[in-house]
């Protein structure tokens, strides 16, 4: 498989493909004799999970810790819940910090008097400046 | 310091925002060069005004370049400041969509997290349902678009 052929199986840029390799997520795969990349299965395996984890915003190094994990199966899961868990907690800190973010926005798109700069309330609101 | 004027420590104090940013801040030109007394950058109450101002949109999501066109509309002259005043509205609201976005995705990220971590059981071992959910090998999980999975 070509490398244009995994980055399409997998919506992934070809840019993208090549720059997991280099961070060591995915491995090198062979080359064909005019030099070209040639992947496996193996390779499109692991790249739609390393897809999945960032999809469901997992950073680089806990897809790096993932995969780890899933290279070793006989492993206990505590440490693969322990990722999720800890990945769960930060997502539902920034839910709250956007949803704080939507809600200020809101208010502040809300007191717009369509007037002008001088009386704007979006201005206003995000902080005092008439003396600058 | 014997003069009026404010350092950058109280500054940052007074704006919750780091000394580090506030060099930073400097160098992009978001922030004018300080007046330098000595080595020490001292601040003016403008500053703390401006900085304010920039701690509060970086709160609210704005990116550096949208608060710098903001802090330009904020001081343009009443010649342009009805346009202005639309182009700040312009601005949060397109702030708005991409903050509803972001929470969307990241609610979608939260359903399929929880759903992975609730189904984890370490008493049986048959399998990492987390990682399985991950290689796309669980039939519960392998479409995207099922919102509640078990």
């Amino acid at each position: 498989m070509k490398i244009g052929e995994l980055a399409r199986a997998t919506a992934t840029k070809v840019e993208t493909v090549r720059f997991y390799e280099r961070a060591g997520l995915l491995p090198p795969p062979d080359r064909t004799d005019a030099n070209y990349r040639s992947y496996g299965p193996e390779h499109l395996q692991r790249l739609s999970f390393i897809r999945r984890s960032r999809d469901l915003g997992f950073s680089l190094d806990a897809v790096r810790d993932l995969l780890a994990l899933a290279d070793d199966r006989g492993k206990p899961c505590d440490a693969v819940d322990a990722i999720a868990s800890g990945h769960l907690a930060e997502v539902e800190r920034k839910i709250a910090d956007l949803t704080a973010m939507r809600g200020e926005l809101r208010r502040v798109i809300g007191s717009c008097r369509h007037n002008t700069v001088a009386d704007c309330k979006i201005i206003e609101t995000l902080g005092p400046r008439r003396d600058a | 310091m014997t003069q009026s004027g404010i350092a950058i420590g109280a500054l940052s104090r007074m704006c919750g925002c780091n000394i580090e940013t506030i060099r930073y801040y400097e160098r992009i030109a978001l922030m004018p060069r300080a007046e330098r007394r000595g080595r020490y950058r001292v601040y003016a109450e403008a500053d703390v005004a401006r900085l304010r101002f920039i701690k509060r949109a970086r709160g609210v999501g704005f990116s550096i370049d949208e608060i710098r066109t903001l802090l330009e509309l904020s001081t343009s002259d009443s010649a342009t400041s009805r346009n202005s005043c639309s182009n700040a509205r312009q601005l949060a609201s397109t702030n708005l969509s991409s903050v509803r976005s972001r929470l969307d995705d990241l609610k979608r990220m939260e359903a399929a997290l929880s759903a992975a971590i609730a189904a984890c059981d370490r008493d049986a071992f048959t399998g990492c349902p987390i990682l399985d959910a991950l290689a796309g090998t669980d039939a519960a999980w392998s479409d995207d678009s099922s919102r509640n999975a078990p």
